[in-house]
């Protein structure tokens, strides 16, 4: 030991090739961090570079008319593709209209969708899911075939991206995969798929409704709130043939998207669901007609505050809350109504429009007709048995003159509070 | 004749980029800033015939930009159109309030915006 503290001995040569060693590793780690860091900015830097000398001519492209080698400074380089793909993906981003077609047939005339479809076929999924993903962004209907063939690839995340991909692509071939795996709920999210489909728009609304006579009932249902999700015309004739279908779930999903596409001239077929034998039908049927400009429903949903069944009054008092003013004036009018459950309905809406307290607050008014109008609303109210509501608003009420008028109503007699 | 001067300013580099050539190959002597410093910047000094602003940058946003064009004497009449990647319809409407004289939602159709831009400069503000 003494040798050792003395800086002698073998025990002290030890310690010293020890400690020389690992400060050796040290540094040489160090410089492999530093000089691949080095490395990554230099490629980083040289890629911008090369980016910015690649860009003018491939923004003319998009804008302009010709093949897309006119366009090109220079021949491509090799490891170009992924900057003229950046490029592309990043203007489709931002741009919309023809730059998307363009920059497809760029795709297709450099050959970069043929590379990714090869990589479709690579040993490593997340190649795959990686080709699929640009595939879809490249939006290329010649990659159909292949992600077609990708939706049956054994990892999930190639599947999905492939199906994605065919969504983008929005021809029919590459639709009908889609509508065919609604149909497969057993290998695919009917959410997801749904997801892919909608986002296609009007194009999927087509292939649905070509499938949907030999669709399945679930299919049918999922397709049902597809149509309502897309919000097209186009299924508006079939959404009114369901609405009296045998199954009550496609009968009241019907309504629903009907409500959703917002066509007032599907109002009386709505009406007509307000008699349906299911209650949910009826509640989705009231849930509809509120969505829809026009009044002629009205009628139907004051009656529909009577129903059996608290949804449906619920949401026929929501619609005529809707319907603006004159479902407000039908509102009141309920007010008179024989049925009791009609009647707290509407006051129920009434209350949470906001409508009686700004009744309320016209028991102040300085003109008479006003005045009289909200004083019939209060013993309408008395006579329904809510006095809960005016006996709170009596005590609390910030106006002196409401307080007291709402008093002398109710035969309230309240303490004194400051004006 | 003299070119027409116009200023591009957003934050988003590719948008900045492509804006700038395009409106370049139609003949316009374009001026980018990358921020709403910047911006303001460009229009002191380049005196605009056109400013085309993002909505949301850093410093100053669209809004703000645009109502100083407005209230500065020497700018007063220079066209803005606003570019912006949100939905809110309140957006358009706040744009029109402050004095933009067009609102184009991205992602743009890029003929469509030159051509905006073109009349927005030979025909004047509307």
């Amino acid at each position: 030991m003494r040798r050792f503290l003395q800086g002698s001995g073998p025990m002290y040569e030890f310690v010293l090739a020890l400690f020389y060693s690992v400060g050796a590793v040290f540094a040489l780690l160090l410089a492999i961090i530093l000089i691949g860091k080095a490395w990554r900015e230099l490629r980083e830097r040289s890629l911008r570079r090369r980016r910015l000398v690649l860009e003018p001519g491939f923004f003319r492209y998009v804008v302009g008319q010709g093949p897309i080698e006119s366009f090109l400074p220079r021949p491509l380089r090799r490891g170009e593709q992924i900057l003229v793909e950046q490029i592309f993906f990043d203007l489709g981003r931002v741009v919309k209209g023809s730059v998307h077609e363009r920059a497809r047939e760029a795709f297709e005339r450099l050959g970069f969708v043929d590379r990714a479809v090869a990589r479709l076929r690579s040993r490593r999924w997340w190649t795959r899911a990686e080709a699929a993903e640009k595939l879809g962004l490249m939006g290329s209907p010649k990659a159909t075939a292949a992600l077609v063939q990708a939706m049956h690839d054994p990892a999930a995340e190639v599947r999905v991206r492939a199906a994605r991909a065919l969504g983008n692509i929005k021809t029919s071939q590459a639709l009908r995969p889609l509508v065919r795996a609604l149909v497969d709920p057993g290998r695919w999210s009917a959410i997801r798929v749904a997801g892919i489909l909608i986002g296609a728009g009007d194009d999927a609304v087509e292939i649905l409704l070509l499938e949907f006579p030999s669709m399945p009932l679930h299919a049918r249902i999922a397709a049902v709130d597809i149509f309502g999700r897309i919000r097209s015309l186009k299924a508006i004739p079939l959404l009114r043939e369901l609405l009296v279908s045998d199954e009550a779930d496609l009968r009241a999903r019907a309504a629903f998207a009907l409500g959703s596409i917002g066509d007032p001239s599907a109002a009386p077929a709505l009406v007509q669901s307000l008699s349906d034998r299911s209650w949910a039908v009826r509640a989705m049927a009231a849930k509809a007609l509120g969505r829809l400009r026009e009044e002629a429903s009205i009628p139907h949903l004051c009656q529909a505050l009577a129903d059996v069944q608290w949804w449906v009054r619920a949401n026929a008092a929501e619609a005529l809350k809707n319907k603006g003013e004159i479902g407000m004036k039908a509102l009141l009018g309920m007010l008179d109504a024989t049925d009791a459950y009609a009647a707290q309905q509407a006051v129920q809406m009434l209350q949470e429009s906001g409508v009686l307290d700004s009744l309320v607050s016209q028991l102040a008014a300085d003109t008479d007709p006003q005045r009289q109008q909200a004083l019939e609303v209060m013993a309408k109210l008395v006579k329904l048995r809510r006095t809960d509501l005016l006996t709170e608003m009596a005590h609390n009420h910030p106006e002196a003159t409401i307080r007291q008028r709402l008093a002398i109503i109710l035969g309230l007699r309240l303490e004194k509070q400051p004006a | 004749m003299r070119q027409h001067r116009i200023v591009v300013a957003d934050d988003d580099p590719i948008v900045v980029r492509f804006l700038s050539a395009i409106l370049k190959d139609e003949g316009f002597d374009v001026r980018t800033a990358d921020d709403g410093e910047k911006a303001l910047q460009a229009i002191q000094e380049h005196h605009p015939d056109l400013v085309i602003l993002d909505l949301v940058m850093p410093y100053h946003d669209g809004f703000e930009i645009c109502q100083r064009v407005r209230a500065a004497a020497e700018t007063r009449q220079v066209p803005v159109i606003i570019l912006s990647m949100k939905e809110k319809e309140q957006d358009a409407l706040r744009a029109f309030e402050v004095g933009a004289d067009d609102f184009v939602r991205k992602p743009f159709n890029a003929l469509e915006l030159v051509a905006r831009a073109r009349k927005l400069m030979t025909g004047g503000r509307g």
